[in-house]
């Protein structure tokens, strides 16, 4: 049984760790043609059919560059920075429901590393602790920049957790449980059933979060290139840096899994249509970032810390007493 | 305690900590380091004379944030329990929260009001 | 003559004066140079236009010292000029940086090149050559060979404490931190040493220099015809404009005027080139803003006008087209195509760039109330163009002063309000509009006819006439090895450039090379005035009021 069970959880493991290790990989290429489609240009054409192998040639360069480390860098956070945005990353999509439950081989497989009864919670937390990724990253860098782009994630990133805390607050009152499966199952009963429609201001405060949280236009602020260069990950270099960025790219997955599941109806009852559904609308999700980047210029970051503490917050506060009243009443 | 709960989260921590960790290796993959001084100068537009470095103190005008952050989110820890059950506290627990978060939003106005959430 | 003359002329004995049309040079004493600069400010002459040095050492005639200070100024409706010139005898001048603001980086640039010391200068040290350079380049003992090899940057720490001191901060805690010059946001090389409290900037000091190439050296070297390619290299983004604004000048000089024409062509490029620069000017001023989709939108119909240019002359960046007296030869077959291509793209990107920003609330926090600057100081820092319309002076030359037929064609003046980034980038979309519109014009008022003057002491003959004649090829030899030969005088044209007032000082002595030359480069002004711009604002503010400036290296270093 135990062991079953170890060998059953090691394959997903690994398997979500290939899918979305390959998924932020394509994750670039897609955003780099996205983008280039918006903009009137090709993107990446030359690597392999349509710049397909693009993603390969990132790969190998990153792993085989020099390995620098810079002068007066405390060496062993410097090294540890990068893993923890990356694990943080990963350990956050345990909870995460990724399609419905199938047969395979009468052997009945559900794609959740671990049902938790307290998933959301989790994905959340874990997603917080990756903040200590680009604080320690940046406060070791011994780079004038890093410390700024540090001093902007630690506000940015809590700001948002408090906003994104609280509009999740509402939904869950509605469905009295944490674990995502159960949030799913509430609105298995078709596209009426859809949080999203009965939270709207909910869906739309995370959703903004979602973009503060991945450090997305319009709040690319962390390691806005024209201000601080590359931010916190100015003096990293190689896979260390690709560490750095498997984390964003895998978050930015995750997020959206996370939307579709509490504010989108998931995989809705389960069948194969439902999970076809799910992952459009995941690659929505992931579509609309790349489309805001193309969109929008970036705030600056008071007003950044403005939209979220004198707008956000209250609205959320305000759902969150006329979500109890309704449903009180 | 449900093994079947946290057995795979402990498993999932191991690997995630230790797949990244594996990757340090790739230095050896590549070529290496010449580790010369003008290659692991800091970078700071260029310029090695600089004033100071980033050891340096540096007024982060939104550490009051963080405090306030500290109070709203342990807060709101505090409403996940009570949305999960809200049904079964009924219009006592509705009432015992919105007061909670009357003292909130009290707060709230407080800090706008001492200026604490200007940041520039 | 005019009479904003007759007060000053009264007051202000001149040792010399010579009148032309709305323009005076006198020359003064030194002993009462201040004083007579300050009577000008005040009698109507209140815009430093420039201020250099000559160094007369190896000039035909000597005169009675061998420096001499010469200070461009202009009237407040910037249609008079007004050239004071003082022989000094010890090295020695007293600044007018408490006239004008612009006065302390020109001073030091005159500082740098020839070693003249300003007495109650603010902050006398060198500004385009290197800390650790020996010697003044521009006089004429200075071998032009003579390079040197200098490498540790400063740290600007001794300027820095002046500023910190000067707004009470000395004890305050700050974070130094260098913007440039290697730093995506300097659009070049521009250093901006900031003293942060936050992300606040409490004070600022910027350093420049880092392009500065010696290009008035160069040009005392090489024939009046061998300067035209170093011109290219000031304002890379619009290279003719630069082309014409030297020919123009040296043309005003021989005293000969170009047909009507190359007077038409010469138009139609320099809008292309104001077109392309401000192309350029947005494309990069939104994506420091983050908002990247705008920079293709504003860059592929930019291509076209490059196409057009090296369909015309050969070259894409640096054109070379114009000559002394015409230019290199004259439009080519179906231009008319290619010229409607480039009207209909620019209008379609800037429509769509339009349509991004023109009502998004993002842009719109970030651009607006963001690095002012009053009227009344960016005049004192000698800003012109479209910065300086931003602020709502009307300062356009092909207006105020039409030259080429300007005054025949109907344009706009584009004007601001309020001198923050918003009103810098609309000016610039609406300039485009503007700058659409007279090329249209010309394009349906071209006449036939010849493009060059038919004078054979400054054209080259044609290439038939070289291979089968032998005048022909002693002309296109002695025009060659000689140069177009200038009688002496001393000479300041300007046109209005991309930026502003491009101006040449040209000081000739009869032969075939300029004694000396002084370009008045607009991107030098603005950029002195960044410092006192950006304080108070933040990082990010700094970052886009920079691009806002549309500073040009080439052009600002030299």
């Amino acid at each position: 049984m135990d062991t079953a069970l170890l060998v059953e959880t090691v394959i997903k493991i690994v398997v979500i760790l290939l899918v979305f290790s390959a998924l932020a990989g394509f994750g670039t290429y897609f955003e780099r043609k996205v983008l280039a489609f918006m903009q009137r240009r090709l993107g990446p054409m030359n690597v392999g059919p349509y710049g397909l192998l693009q993603i390969a040639a990132d790969g190998i360069k990153l792993f085989t560059k020099e390995d620098i480390i810079p002068a007066g860098v405390v060496p062993l956070i410097f090294k540890i920075a990068p893993v923890i945005t990356a694990a943080t990353a990963f350990m956050a999509a345990a909870a995460i429901p990724f399609l419905p439950s199938f047969t395979i081989f009468g052997y009945e497989v559900h794609p959740i590393v671990a049902d938790i009864n307290i998933g959301i919670l989790y994905v959340m937390g874990m997603m917080a602790v990756g903040l200590y990724g680009p604080l320690l990253g940046g406060l070791a860098s011994n780079n004038k920049y890093s410390l700024i782009s540090t001093a902007r994630a630690v506000a940015v990133f809590i700001s948002y957790e408090v906003v994104s805390g609280l509009a999740i607050l509402a939904p869950l009152m509605m469905v009295g449980s944490l674990s995502l499966l159960d949030i799913n199952d509430y609105q298995a009963g078709g596209i009426t059933h859809w949080i999203a429609f009965s939270q709207p201001v909910a869906f739309i405060l995370f959703w903004i979060a979602a973009f503060a949280e991945t450090g997305r236009t319009p709040f690319h602020l962390i390691a806005n290139d024209h201000e601080l260069i590359d931010g916190f990950g100015t003096e990293y270099s190689g896979m260390r840096w690709g560490l750095f960025f498997i984390g964003e790219y895998a978050n930015m997955f995750f997020i959206s899994f996370v939307m579709a599941i509490m504010f989108l109806g998931g995989y809705g009852d389960g069948s194969v249509a439902g999970a076809f559904a799910l992952l459009g609308k995941v690659a929505f999700f992931f579509f609309f970032f790349l489309w805001t980047r193309a969109a929008w210029p970036d705030v600056r970051p008071d007003q950044l810390m403005w939209l979220t503490w004198k707008v956000l917050m209250p609205l959320a506060v305000i759902n969150v007493v006329i979500t109890g009243f309704v449903l009180m009443f | 305690m449900n093994e079947q709960f946290y057995l795979p989260l402990v498993v999932i921590t191991i690997t995630t900590i230790a797949i990244p960790f594996l990757f340090h290796l790739s230095k050896y993959l590549g070529e290496k380091s010449m580790n010369t001084n003008n290659q692991n100068e800091v970078y700071e537009s260029g310029i090695q004379n600089t004033h100071k470095d980033s050891f340096e103190r540096f007024n982060v005008k939104y550490y009051l944030v963080a405090i306030i952050f500290v109070l709203f989110d342990v807060e709101i820890l505090f409403m996940f329990p009570w949305a999960l059950n809200l049904r079964e506290l009924g219009l006592f627990g509705l009432i015992e929260m919105f007061v909670f978060m009357g003292l909130l939003g009290a707060g709230l106005i407080y800090i706008y009001k001492k200026g604490a959430l200007k940041w520039t | 003559m005019p009479n904003i003359f007759t007060p000053l002329l009264a007051r202000i004995s001149p040792l010399k004066q010579t009148l032309s049309e709305d323009d005076l040079s006198i020359e003064v004493d030194a002993k009462n140079l201040f004083n007579n600069i300050e009577f000008a400010a005040s009698a109507g002459f209140d815009y430093l236009v420039d201020i250099t040095a000559v160094d007369y050492l190896s000039y035909p005639k000597t005169p009675v010292a061998r420096y001499a200070m010469v200070y461009i100024l202009r009237s407040t409706d910037f249609k008079s000029l007004l050239t004071i010139k003082s022989f000094i005898i010890n090295e020695e001048v007293e600044s007018i940086t408490q006239l004008f603001k612009a006065a302390n980086w020109l001073e030091r640039e005159v500082y740098d090149q020839y070693g003249i010391k300003f007495t109650n200068h603010p902050n006398l040290k060198r500004v385009l050559n290197h800390h650790e350079f020996v010697g003044h380049p521009l006089r004429k003992d200075y071998i032009i060979t003579n390079g040197q090899h200098c490498s540790i940057a400063e740290s600007l720490m001794d300027e820095m404490d002046v500023q910190l001191e000067k707004h009470n901060l000395k004890d305050e805690e700050h974070m130094f931190l260098n913007l440039g010059p290697s730093h995506p946001a300097s659009h070049g090389t521009i250093r901006t040493l900031v003293a942060l409290d936050g992300e606040r900037i409490k004070a600022a000091v910027t350093e420049i220099g880092y392009l500065h190439r010696g290009f008035e050296k160069s040009a005392e070297h090489h024939t009046y015809s061998q300067v035209i390619p170093y011109t290219d290299r000031l304002n890379y983004c619009s290279a003719v404009m630069n082309n014409v604004g030297y020919v123009k000048t040296l043309e005003e000089m021989l005293g000969v005027h170009v047909p009507k024409r190359a007077e038409q062509i010469r138009v139609m490029l320099m809008e292309l080139s104001r077109i392309m620069d401000h192309l350029v000017f947005l494309a990069a001023q939104l994506v420091d803003m983050g908002a990247l989709t705008n920079y293709w939108y504003l860059y592929n119909p930019r291509e076209d006008v490059y196409n057009f240019l090296s369909k015309l002359s050969g070259a894409r960046l640096t054109n070379s087209y114009m000559r002394i007296g015409g230019m290199s030869h004259d439009l080519y077959d179906g231009y008319e195509e290619d010229l409607q291509t480039i009207i209909t793209n620019v209008q379609k990107g800037c429509a769509d760039a339009l349509a991004l920003i023109k009502h998004n609330r993002i842009f719109h926090d970030r651009a607006k109330d963001v690095g002012i600057i009053s009227a009344k100081d960016a005049l004192s820092y000698g800003w012109s163009g479209p910065n300086l319309r931003a602020c709502g002076v009307n300062s356009d030359m092909r207006y105020l002063k039409p030259y080429y037929g300007y005054d025949e064609l109907d344009f706009d003046v584009v004007l601001g309000s309020h001198g923050d980034v918003y009103d810098r980038i609309m000016v610039r979309f609406e300039e485009i509009e503007q700058s659409i519109k007279i090329v249209k014009q010309i394009q349906a008022t071209l006449i036939d006819g010849e493009i060059n003057i038919a004078d054979r002491s400054i054209i080259l003959p044609q290439k038939k006439e070289v291979y089968t004649s032998i005048e022909g090829v002693m002309n296109q030899f002695k025009l060659t090895f000689e140069g177009i030969k200038v009688k002496p005088q001393e000479y300041y044209g300007s046109i209005e450039a991309v930026n502003g007032e491009l101006g040449f000082y040209v000081v000739s002595d009869g032969s075939g090379t300029p004694y000396k030359m002084k370009v008045r480069a607009p991107s030098f002004l603005h950029i002195a005035a960044l410092p006192e711009i950006i304080q108070e604002y933040q990082l990010a503010d700094a970052v886009i009021t920079l691009a806002s400036l549309n500073i040009i290296a080439g052009e600002m270093d030299r």
